[in-house]
């Protein structure tokens, strides 16, 4: 397995996984909620790269299961979103998952952070996680 | 024969039993009052409390406000036992809630569903991490918070859809697109902090809820679901 690049280009893809089902509106939409960052002020994402949905599922289903929660889906996000709203996109490779990476430069008011957030999700794209996760593979 | 204060006892107590019994509400507290001091002198103590109503909101949840001590202060059977001060603090209380003065009957206003999600809501979220990313609890304290912003919301404003933040606070989202939107945060103090998006336009705040809604915020919302 080879190292991903340091270095998050804007036109990559970010998945931020959801785990809870009131994150996501009746219409298919996500609440603000769902990217307000905490406590490190920072929020954590995992890079699409080259990975396979399935690749990226078995990352989403490993995250639920060591919370005991559901994998409800992810949220899409373009890394240039982040990057028009003043935040970073910093690679942050884990053993468990090599893709990972953090969203930074969070202001820390609570205000302005609603509204960065209100921002990202207008502009994610929700993708429902419909099955089990398939076999690893090539994951993290 | 039973005397007044006796009589009021019982109904009080029987009314706790039924509660519990055909609704799942244990009124813990009040009851823990009643025994140590007797259901007319817990229900002074309960009307001279400045502390939010929990109790009574949790009837006016299930319906059933008409079963409060409130409403047995300003009825015909029990007003004699309380003095206009008190009857006065009961009336105001349950006029909060929708009571009508005019025909005594107790009505109920549609945030009642609100205040179910709220509950919902904060009970789904009050463990740490419940997000699975290391999230806060979402306290008790904020839940009664949220409930008393939810109450003094102008009624005709639509009920917002409750949800909860990684940092323990809930939230009130009014929405009718990706890009016409407000999210207020409720903190555990009831500070409130709130973002929208109008199309291009966007608004940020952030004020102590003191007991009615910021007149800023109210406007807000009613811009973002202005068609």
């Amino acid at each position: 397995v080879s190292a991903p690049p340091l270095e998050v280009a804007p036109r990559e893809i970010l998945a931020r996984f959801v785990l809870r089902p009131g994150l996501v509106r009746a219409d298919g939409t996500l609440r603000a909620d769902a990217f307000v960052p905490f406590r490190h002020v920072e929020l954590s994402v995992t890079r699409h790269l080259d990975w396979t949905a399935g690749q990226l599922w078995n990352v989403g289903a490993a995250v639920a299961e060591a919370q005991g929660l559901p994998l409800v889906g992810r949220a899409d996000v373009q890394a240039a979103v982040f990057g028009l709203l003043g935040l970073a996109v910093e690679a942050d490779p884990l053993p468990s998952n090599l893709h990972h990476a953090n969203v930074t430069g969070w202001p820390s008011e609570k205000p302005a952070q609603k509204l960065v957030a209100l921002e990202v999700a207008a502009r994610a794209t929700y993708v429902p996680f419909t099955g089990a996760a398939p076999a690893l593979g090539g994951g993290p | 024969m039973a005397t007044l204060v006796e009589r009021f006892e019982q109904t009080t107590i029987e009314g706790c039993r039924r509660l519990s019994r055909e609704h799942g509400y244990n009124p813990t507290y009040f009851l823990r009052m009643v025994s140590e001091m007797g259901a007319l002198e817990a229900t002074r103590a309960l009307l001279r409390s400045q502390h939010a109503q929990a109790g009574l909101t949790r009837l006016w949840e299930l319906g059933l406000l008409d079963w409060s001590v409130e409403a047995a202060v300003v009825s015909r059977e029990y007003g004699a036992l309380f003095s206009p001060e008190e009857q006065r603090i009961a009336r105001q209380r349950l006029q909060a809630l929708g009571w009508s003065p005019s025909d005594s009957r107790l009505e109920l206003r549609p945030r009642r569903d609100l205040l179910r999600a709220l509950r919902t809501t904060q009970e789904g979220a009050a463990a740490a991490g419940w997000d699975g990313f290391g999230a806060a609890p979402v306290s008790a304290e904020t839940l009664s918070a949220a409930r008393r912003v939810a109450l003094s919301l102008p009624t005709d404003l639509p009920d917002p859809t409750p949800g909860a933040e990684p940092d323990g606070h809930l939230t009130l989202e009014w929405y009718l697109s990706p890009r016409r939107v407000v999210s207020v945060s409720v903190a555990p103090g009831g500070d409130l902090h709130w973002a929208a998006l109008l199309d291009e336009e966007s608004a940020t705040g952030s004020s102590r809820f003191t007991g009615t809604v910021p007149a800023e915020l109210v406007d807000l919302v009613r811009r973002v679901l202005a068609q």
